[in-house]
């Protein structure tokens, strides 16, 4: 969900482009959960 | 038949958010269906520039959800970040047997990883994240997954 409401209009919402080092460091240091990562792209999904 | 329908700035015409619209049930709280219907319009609008693209998971002639997708990156980190992610209203909450036991929110979720694994192997995407509409949505997507990055509001998967 990257959208809000500001002033009755529709907004789109950025990530932050600047980072703290400790937010960099929070980001690179959290570990990929395979499990969750794997169920995701172990299904076969019917894109059309 | 299950399918995500997938809509881009190729193949979405000018009536994508009509026929979208005219697809879903909306909140019964009419101000949260105005704000859905606003943020569905818009996210039609933005499927006709290259940037996002949107998922339009159907069973039948049934709509389940909406997921919207665009390319973005968190600090300098190359990042897919979930523009939208809407369930149609008569479905939310409820695991559904052919989405292998998933809510439809889990379902799209999951689906967003593996777009994000295959943009990873050619653009060496390093995050997925969102940001919750609300504090009750954080909780459900920490549920899933999503770790919080302090002081933001944004949440992220690693990939």
């Amino acid at each position: 969900m990257a959208l809000a409401i500001k002033d009755d209009k529709v907004i789109y919402v950025a990530p932050p482009k600047k980072l703290t080092a400790k937010e960099k460091k929070i980001l690179e240091n959290t570990p990929v959960n395979h499990k969750l990562i794997k169920r995701a792209t172990s299904r076969k999904y019917n894109v059309v | 038949m299950l399918e995500l329908k997938k809509y881009t700035s190729r193949n979405a015409s000018y009536r994508l958010g009509i026929d979208v619209l005219s697809s879903i049930e909306f909140s019964e709280d009419l101000e949260q269906s105005q704000r859905e219907k606003h943020f569905i319009e818009d996210i039609c609008k933005r499927v006709q520039k290259p940037s996002t693209v949107l998922y339009q998971l159907k069973n039948n002639d049934d709509t389940l959800g909406l997921i919207a997708l665009s390319v973005s990156s968190i600090g300098e980190f190359p990042s897919l970040q979930i523009d939208y992610l809407f369930i149609n209203c008569s479905y939310r909450g409820k695991t559904l047997a052919i989405l292998d036991n998933l809510k439809t929110s889990t379902y799209l979720i999951e689906f967003a990883i593996e777009v994000a694994k295959e943009i990873q192997e050619i653009a060496g995407l390093r995050y997925l994240v969102l940001l919750p509409d609300n504090d009750k949505l954080q909780n459900v997507y920490k549920h899933m997954g999503f770790s919080t990055l302090p002081k933001q509001n944004w949440l992220y998967i690693k990939l």
